[in-house]
C-alpha cells in the first residue's frame, strides 16, 4: 500500500487573526484497514424481528509515525498540536 | 475586503526518507489596513509620533531614495514594523537599466533576504513612474517592465520562507484621468506600468488637487470609480499607498480637509471593492500633527478600520 497524506481544514474561510487548524492524515504500507459489518435484531414479546446494520473501519494496525511539516504560500508558521499515529494536527495565525 | 487564496501544503516522511505531500487550499479575508508615512531622510524616529497622532497603525510607508542603499530601512524601520505589529509598504528606486543590467542584484538581493516576518512585507520598485515614461522619457515603459520583472525574481529566490512578502505596483491617481476632467494633456496608458500579474495590488497615489498651482476639488466618484475598475479589469485588489491633502480648499470650495477625508472614505467604503491599505501621506502640505480634526479621523481609521469611518 502506498504512503499517503491527506490535509483538511477547520475552515475553509478564514479572517485575518482567526486559527488555521489543519489536519494531516497519513497512512503507510503497514496500515491495515478493515470493514466491520455489525448487525443487529430486536424481537418483540410477539415475535416479531426488526433488524439493522451499520459499518465501521478498523486499522488493525497503526501507520509507523511519519515526520509531518506543514507551511503555507504567505510564510506562516505552522506550530504542531497533536501528534496521534497517522494523525496530527498544525496551527497558525491567518 | 480583499480575500486571499492561500494553499496550504504538507509533507510526511517516514523513518526510511520516503516522502508523500499534500495540499489544501482556503482563502482568508484580510481587512483593509489603515497607516502613514514615514520619512526617513530625517532619521526621526516617526513611530514615536504615530503613536501619539494616529494611534494603532497597522501599516508603515516607507521610501528608499533613488539609488540608495536600503540599509536604513532594513536596519531600523524595518524592525519598528515588526516591533509595531504593523505590515510594511516599502519603495526601492534604481534606474531600470542599472537593474537590467544586473549590476544592483547583490544589494536587492541582500535587501530581499532581510525582509521580516510578521505582517504582509508590501514591497514596490519605483513608484510613480508615470512622468519618467510619459513626460519626461528618463526610461522607457519595456524597461520599467523588464526591470520589475527581474527585481521580482530577485525576491523570490531570496525572501526568507516565513516572510509574506507582495509585490504592489504604485502610480498615480492622476494620470487615469481624462484630460478633459482635471486630467493630463497626454496619454498615460495603466497598462505601460503594469509590468505582470504577479503584482497582488495596484497602487495609486490619490491627492484632493488643493495645492495644485490651480487648486481644484473633484468628486470621490470622479476620482476613485476609474481606479476600482482597473483592479476588477486586472483581478486584483487595489492600494493606496499615498492618500493626501492640504489644509486649504480652493477659492469657492467649502469643504475642510476633514470632510474630503471623510467624502473619500465613505465613498470608498460604500463601494465595497477590495483595498488591500490606505496609507496617509503624512508631510509637508499633507502633515496632519497640527490638524486635529483630521488626524482624529485618520486615527479612527487607524485603529479601527472601516468601522471607524465617520
Amino acid at each position: 500500500m502506498t504512503p499517503t497524506l491527506a490535509l483538511s481544514t477547520n475552515k475553509s474561510v478564514y479572517t485575518t487573526g482567526e486559527t488555521i487548524t489543519v489536519t494531516a492524515a497519513y497512512t503507510d504500507e503497514q496500515t491495515v484497514a478493515e470493514t466491520l459489518v455489525i448487525n443487529g435484531s430486536a424481537t418483540d414479546s410477539a415475535g416479531n424481528t426488526v433488524t439493522a446494520t451499520t459499518t465501521v473501519t478498523i486499522n488493525s494496525q497503526q501507520p509507523e509515525h511519519m515526520d509531518v511539516t506543514v507551511t503555507d504560500d504567505g510564510g506562516r508558521t505552522y506550530v504542531m498540536t497533536s501528534d496521534q499515529p497517522g494523525v496530527m494536527t498544525f496551527t497558525a495565525t491567518a | 475586503m480583499p480575500i486571499r487564496p492561500l494553499t496550504i501544503s504538507g509533507i510526511a516522511t517516514d523513518a526510511e526518507g520516503h516522502r508523500v505531500s499534500a495540499s489544501v487550499s482556503v482563502s482568508v479575508n484580510e481587512p483593509t489596513m489603515f497607516g502613514s508615512s514615514v520619512i526617513t531622510s530625517d532619521g526621526v524616529n516617526h513611530y514615536d509620533a504615530f503613536d501619539t497622532l494616529f494611534g494603532d497603525i497597522k501599516i508603515s510607508r516607507t521610501y528608499c531614495a533613488l539609488n540608495s542603499d536600503p540599509t536604513p530601512y532594513t536596519s531600523k524601520y524595518a524592525a519598528q514594523d515588526v516591533s509595531h505589529n504593523a505590515a510594511s509598504a516599502v519603495s526601492i528606486k534604481y534606474n531600470p537599466i542599472d537593474v537590467i543590467s544586473g549590476s544592483k542584484d547583490a544589494v536587492l538581493s541582500n535587501f530581499f533576504a532581510q525582509f521580516k516576518p510578521g505582517k504582509v512585507r508590501w514591497w514596490t520598485y519605483w513608484h510613480e513612474p508615470d512622468d519618467e515614461i510619459y513626460v519626461n522619457s528618463i526610461f522607457t515603459s519595456s524597461d520599467y517592465k523588464v526591470a520589475w520583472a527581474h527585481i521580482n525574481s530577485i525576491a523570490e529566490a531570496n525572501v526568507p520562507a516565513n516572510v509574506d512578502a507582495r509585490p504592489y505596483l504604485c502610480v498615480m491617481e492622476y494620470s487615469m484621468r481624462p484630460a478633459t476632467k482635471h486630467g493630463p494633456s497626454s496619454p498615460r496608458p495603466f497598462d505601460g506600468m503594469y509590468p505582470g500579474d504577479f503584482i497582488q495590488s495596484i497602487g495609486f497615489d490619490v491627492y484632493s488637487g488643493w495645492n495644485d498651482k490651480t487648486p481644484y476639488t473633484i468628486s470621490p466618484s470622479e476620482q476613485f470609480d476609474k481606479l476600482f475598475s482597473i483592479g476588477q479589469q486586472y483581478g486584483k485588489p487595489i492600494c493606496i499607498p499615498e492618500f493626501g491633502c492640504s489644509a486649504t480648499p480652493p477659492t469657492g470650495v467649502s469643504l475642510t480637509r476633514t470632510q474630503w477625508i471623510t467624502n473619500a472614505l465613505r465613498y470608498i467604503k460604500s463601494r465595497g471593492d477590495q483595498i488591500s491599505f490606505i496609507t496617509w501621506w503624512n508631510d509637508q502640505f499633507s502633515d496632519l500633527t497640527n490638524d486635529l480634526a483630521a488626524n482624529t479621523v485618520w486615527k479612527s481609521m487607524c485603529v479601527n478600520g472601516w468601522p471607524g469611518t465617520p
